[in-house]
């Protein structure tokens, strides 16, 4: 590559932010080879938060008579012991956390297309109205994940702002970190993907996973 | 005919000439000569008749063994994506009846077909007969999918509702078409954006083929326990049991609840079916295509609130 080239290339680098937006521990559980963290370290405007893991499963969807494996998640809480690991109680439980974290490990390629959609499928299940602002700007940025591939991972974020206010960062799995500013409502309206009404039996599994403490 | 009556006619006007006795000979001959002609002509189209039929069956096995071709059932996991051009082709040519008869064939052959003894160990001998049996069983679901409209309506009407010979046959098509098209139109008709006519035309046509389906014990209430699939017979795999409803009554799967099918369609209207991509046409071809998407939204619309 020419000296230009490569001058033009990091200036255009220069305008996307490429850094992990948690930091997990290492611990000897795997799923799927995917290894679970016992916590995760966030870096906020006010220092590091350490968030800790309540549960963590795989998800996978029934494709005609196919099972696919499609990804692992693992949730981290900043508040864990008021996480209430009941399928009713367990959405309500997330008034009392001012962080969570969702971390997802893909087994199975997937284009940011049928990520969005599925996701859309889970807040339609939770009756979320998807015409709000942050939502539609969350689901887009699911949608410009593009391709996803096998062993790349995608991270959400929420933090409860002093104000009530929700603030979404979204790393992608090429890394590439947005931050969406909502609502209250947001921050449950987004934990209800994992822990409110399932849309379908994977769904169903992996928030029974989570809420066991896997 | 007219020809004839143009005769008398003119026979009329000229009678008593010399010319008429001629004309009687040829009249009197003409309704023989007609039958004969008549008779030619039913031949000819008993002829053409043949020549379509060995052409369409010609063409059904030409499909079938594109259907079957190695390098199309090669993957049939999850989706067997390689069979589908053959069964559209084949959707195109066969008749209902066949359909189900092919639907019975595979169904029998899936169930039936074993190695023999020597074999029946033989790890790899196992893998190539539960891969022979998967590739049946997908194209009992393909074809069924992809089959068009009027020849399921035929099914229904000649197999089911009038107590046909393939009746059983009928409820394990009928199950295999919402079973295929509930998964197409979900992984992929839905999960990308529907930005255009067409396209948008072809998710409503599909999800009312399902829609039909799933409407039928308003007929009769007994359909809801009818309509299901039970394909037994492989090797090393479990057996594949699908049915429309569930015990409680409800949809036995998301993948097939159509209202909320419906739903996500209406919002595909906002969200990916704008006028951007009309912008270069004149203004009344644009007009001509925003009311052909208002008449689509209303059929949605009108399908949504037929379950409510």
């Amino acid at each position: 590559m020419k000296f230009s080239g490569m001058i033009l290339s990091l200036i255009l680098l220069s305008n996307i932010s490429y850094a992990g937006i948690i930091t997990t521990d290492q611990s000897d559980k795997t799923i799927e080879n995917v290894k679970i963290a016992h916590s995760a370290i966030v870096t906020t405007d006010k220092g590091d938060a350490k968030l800790d893991l309540v549960g963590s499963g795989i998800f996978v969807k029934k494709v005609l008579i196919t099972n696919i494996k499609v990804f692992v998640a693992q949730m981290f809480v900043d508040n864990a012991g008021k996480f209430v690991r009941t399928p009713e109680g367990a959405l309500n439980s997330m008034d009392d956390m001012n962080m969570a974290a969702f971390n997802l490990t893909y087994l199975f390629s997937v284009d940011g297309n049928k990520i969005m959609s599925v996701i859309s499928d889970a807040l339609d299940a939770n009756n979320v109205d998807t015409d709000n602002e942050a939502i539609q700007e969350f689901l887009d940025a699911l949608k410009a994940s593009g391709k996803v591939s096998s062993g790349k991972t995608m991270t959400i974020v929420l933090k409860r702002n002093d104000d009530g206010t929700t603030k979404i960062t979204f790393e992608s799995p090429s890394g590439q970190i947005q931050e969406i500013n909502g609502d209250k409502s947001v921050f449950k309206s987004i934990a209800s993907i994992w822990l409110g009404n399932t849309a379908d039996d994977g769904s169903e599994k992996l928030k029974a996973s989570i809420l066991e403490g896997k | 005919m007219k020809r004839l009556i143009g005769l008398m006619s003119i026979c009329a006007l000229i009678q008593g000439c010399d010319a008429m006795k001629a004309l009687d000979v040829t009249a009197n001959k003409l309704p023989a000569t007609m039958e004969q002609m008549n008779q030619k002509m039913d031949s000819t189209v008993k002829g053409i008749s043949e020549t379509n039929s060995a052409v369409r069956e010609q063409k059904m096995g030409a499909y079938l063994d594109l259907m079957f071709r190695d390098e199309n059932t090669q993957d049939l996991e999850p989706v067997a994506l390689g069979m589908i051009p053959g069964a559209i082709k084949l959707g195109e040519v066969i008749t209902a009846k066949e359909a189900v008869e092919l639907t019975s064939l595979f169904v029998n052959e899936i169930h039936d077909q074993r190695p023999s003894a020597e074999d029946a160990n033989d790890p790899a001998v196992i893998k190539k007969y539960d891969h022979q049996k998967m590739a049946k069983f997908s194209a009992i679901v393909t074809i069924a999918g992809f089959l068009p409209d009027e020849k399921v309506d035929q099914i229904i009407n000649d197999q089911i509702i009038n107590s046909g010979l393939y009746i059983d046959e009928a409820y394990t098509f009928l199950m295999a078409r919402v079973f295929f098209l509930g998964t197409f139109v979900n992984e992929k008709i839905l999960a990308n954006p529907i930005n255009s006519i067409e396209k948008m035309n072809d998710a409503i046509t599909k999800i009312e083929s399902i829609d039909k389906i799933l409407k039928l014990y308003l007929k009769d209430p007994v359909f809801k326990k009818l309509i299901k699939m039970d394909i037994d017979g492989f090797l090393k795999r479990d057996a594949i049991s699908v049915s429309l409803y569930s015990d409680d009554g409800n949809f036995a799967d998301p993948n097939w609840s159509t209202p909320k099918l419906w739903k996500k369609v209406l919002k595909a209207f906002d969200r990916d079916l704008k006028a951007v991509n009309l912008l270069a046409a004149p203004q009344d071809q644009k007009d001509e295509a925003l009311k052909k998407i208002n008449l689509m939204k209303a059929r949605v619309q009108a399908n949504l609130d037929s379950w409510k």
